[in-house]
């Protein structure tokens, strides 16, 4: 029987099949890493992150996965040398050769770069990559404008010029920024309906106040209506806190509302979410806050909608 | 809106939905008409831009409309081209000729010093002329980063200095600031001062040194005069000594600037003919035009042309 029959005969949480759709490898020892090898460590969300500054390989994520029946996972660029983007394609694929639940894998790109072209086109001839991160240019909610723009942001059009030759190379793009920039990402889904656009960790709500939420919803919201964009719902953690099941309740259903159940999908963002919490804690929370949602809707949620996204076999 | 190629019957080559432009910074000059020691007896070896003998002719109206003929241009403002300090006043009355004659430029950003001893009757006299809105003076500075000569004579520290800086705002004028880029925290405590006396940085603050040490100081610069709400920035001059004008390298300056000031602080100028020695100013003009396009129409319509003529008020005359 398949997973998802299974799930559907039983109804059991532990049945559930997940999809991880947001997860990293890191091998510290033999590759270079910035910001896991380099002292200083950076300011990060989660404030220190010594913890995961060492190696994360597939043995590493099976030992974690405890109840959860994890299927497949997607692997995300992991801040690799910059120097040499393609060389973590290559690591992720020697990886994959041995872990067949490492099913497909977004790539580090650096679409202002004067090698993008070259880039994207070689990425196009590894089957396992499905598209690219490049962490666009960001500023802070206090320095944030509407007419915002800066170097590498999503309204520098050279960053634009890479963007345009993802379609015709099957690649789609992974946005991480924090709400407040999403209304440049809904201008890039508008003027580039061929790709998809996949937001990273929810949009980053950290601030969970009445205020920073009413902002985050109504950015969310404004994305929301483009056709070309889906949502994961990760890297929701609070520093210091078991993870928030209440406080995340409101955030993980006001996700689905606005981008509706065929849009999202969940995600551990292991080993980073690590830093905080368990990898058992993040799944277990996820299938709290869905108890109440159909089997349908909580398979689409936890591993369809991940399976189309990513265009997993 | 009539261009100023229309306005002198010329043909206008500028495609249907070019941008309209106010150009925030250019200069003229007729050297049988006035004397302008740098483009004649006193050739300096050191310009910012190296050899500009190509520089030392005439640059009249009609060279300006030749160079601009495929953009739509609506306006300019004329900055003074350091015409012999005896003929401050005398570059002023020329340049109104221009406009009787010319329909450009349309506003003026005269000479005078600070801290001389005619500074109060010299700068009166230009106030009192309609196209003047503003005041290009500049300050005495080092000629490396590595080199202070915060107070001495003629800087933006000495008393006399500002004392005379300080009748801009007697006469409602702006002050065109043009300092090397290890100039530019100094200048931001001016702006703090007077916070009444608008200020325009010409020359995007010259992000000459494109190193990352080198951009990072000019950054540093540019983030303390963007605290200051009087001070805007002309988005202009990228040109460099040794390198050709580079699109991606200038987008990067461009878009730097944008992001600190904001598009509503930032003016669009071609600083030509001196410009003009690294670019043609179809390069310059559609080159910036393209560097904020992903902005919008809006935006780039006040960036090249809304906001200098806000800032330099071109509808009024005063007098």
């Amino acid at each position: 029987m398949d997973n998802r029959a299974r799930f559907l005969a039983s109804g059991e949480d532990a049945d559930l099949p997940i999809v991880d759709a947001h997860q990293h490898y890191f091998d510290i020892e033999h590759h270079y890493y910035p910001w896991l090898n380099d002292r200083p460590l950076r300011p990060f969300r989660y404030g220190d992150y010594s913890s995961i500054c060492r190696n994360f390989l597939p043995q590493d994520y099976r030992r974690l996965t405890g109840r959860h029946r994890i299927v497949q996972t997607v692997v995300i660029e992991g801040e690799w040398d910059p120097a040499t983007p393609a060389d973590e394609v290559r690591f992720v694929e020697s990886l994959a050769n041995d872990e067949p639940t490492l099913a497909a894998m977004v790539a580090q790109a650096w679409l202002d770069r004067e090698d993008a072209s070259q880039l994207l086109r070689q990425y196009a001839d590894h089957p396992l990559v499905r598209g690219v991160r490049h962490k666009p240019t960001v500023t802070s909610l206090e320095a944030w404008r509407e007419d915002f723009v800066a170097p590498g942001s999503m309204r520098d059009p050279r960053w634009r010029e890479g963007y345009a030759q993802l379609a015709e190379n099957g690649l789609h793009f992974e946005l991480q920024a924090p709400w407040w920039h999403l209304a440049e990402a809904a201008e890039l889904a508008r003027d580039f309906p061929d790709v998809t656009l996949v937001v990273n960790h929810t949009a980053l709500p950290a601030d969970r106040s009445e205020e920073g939420l009413a902002g985050w919803r109504k950015n969310l919201a404004l994305l929301a209506r483009e056709p070309n964009v889906a949502l994961k719902i990760s890297g929701i953690c609070m520093p210091g806190k078991a993870w928030p099941v209440e406080a995340n309740r409101v955030v993980v259903n006001d996700a689905i509302s606005i981008f509706d159940v065929s849009r999202c999908a969940f995600a551990s963002n292991y080993p980073v979410d690590g830093v905080v919490n368990g990898m058992s804690e993040i799944f277990d929370g996820f299938k709290t806050i869905t108890r109440d949602r159909s089997p349908n809707d909580r398979l689409a949620l936890f591993h369809d909608n991940a399976r189309r996204i990513y265009r997993l076999a | 809106m009539i261009t100023l190629h229309e306005r002198n019957g010329l043909p206008n080559l500028a495609p249907e939905d070019a941008l309209p432009i106010v150009d925030a910074h250019h200069h003229l000059w007729d050297l049988g008409n006035g004397r302008y020691p740098w483009l004649q007896d006193e050739y300096h070896e050191d310009f910012f831009l190296g050899d500009y003998h190509s520089l030392c002719r005439d640059f009249l109206p009609e060279d300006f409309l030749a160079l601009t003929a495929r953009q739509r241009l609506v306006g300019t403002v004329h900055v003074e081209a350091e015409r012999a300090r005896d003929e401050q006043v005398a570059e002023t009355r020329w340049l109104e000729q221009v406009n009787a004659r010319y329909g450009f430029p349309n506003a003026i950003v005269a000479h005078a010093w600070f801290d001389r001893e005619d500074s109060a009757e010299i700068l009166a006299a230009q106030a009192a002329r309609p196209l003047v809105k503003g005041i290009r003076s500049k300050p005495v500075t080092s000629t490396s980063p590595e080199e202070s000569i915060a107070g001495a004579k003629g800087t933006m520290q000495d008393p006399k200095w500002l004392e005379g800086f300080a009748r801009l705002a007697d006469h409602d004028l702006s002050w065109d600031l043009r300092v090397p880029p290890w100039h530019l925290v100094e200048a931001a405590e001016v702006a703090a001062m007077f916070p009444q006396i608008r200020i325009a940085l010409n020359h995007t603050g010259f992000a000459w040194d494109r190193s990352p040490q080198g951009m990072a100081r000019w950054r540093k610069g540019l983030e303390a005069l963007a605290l200051q709400p009087n001070v805007h920035i002309k988005l202009s001059e990228f040109g460099l000594k040794d390198s050709p004008w580079h699109y991606d390298d200038n987008r990067i300056v461009v878009l730097t600037a944008l992001e600190i000031f904001g598009p509503e602080r930032c003016m669009f100028a071609s600083n030509f003919p001196v410009a003009g020695l690294r670019a043609s100013y179809d390069t310059i003009a559609d080159g910036m035009a393209a560097m904020i396009a992903p902005l919008g129409r809006a935006v780039q319509e006040a960036v090249f042309a809304g906001n200098a003529r806000r800032f330099y008020r071109l509808e009024e005359q005063h007098g």
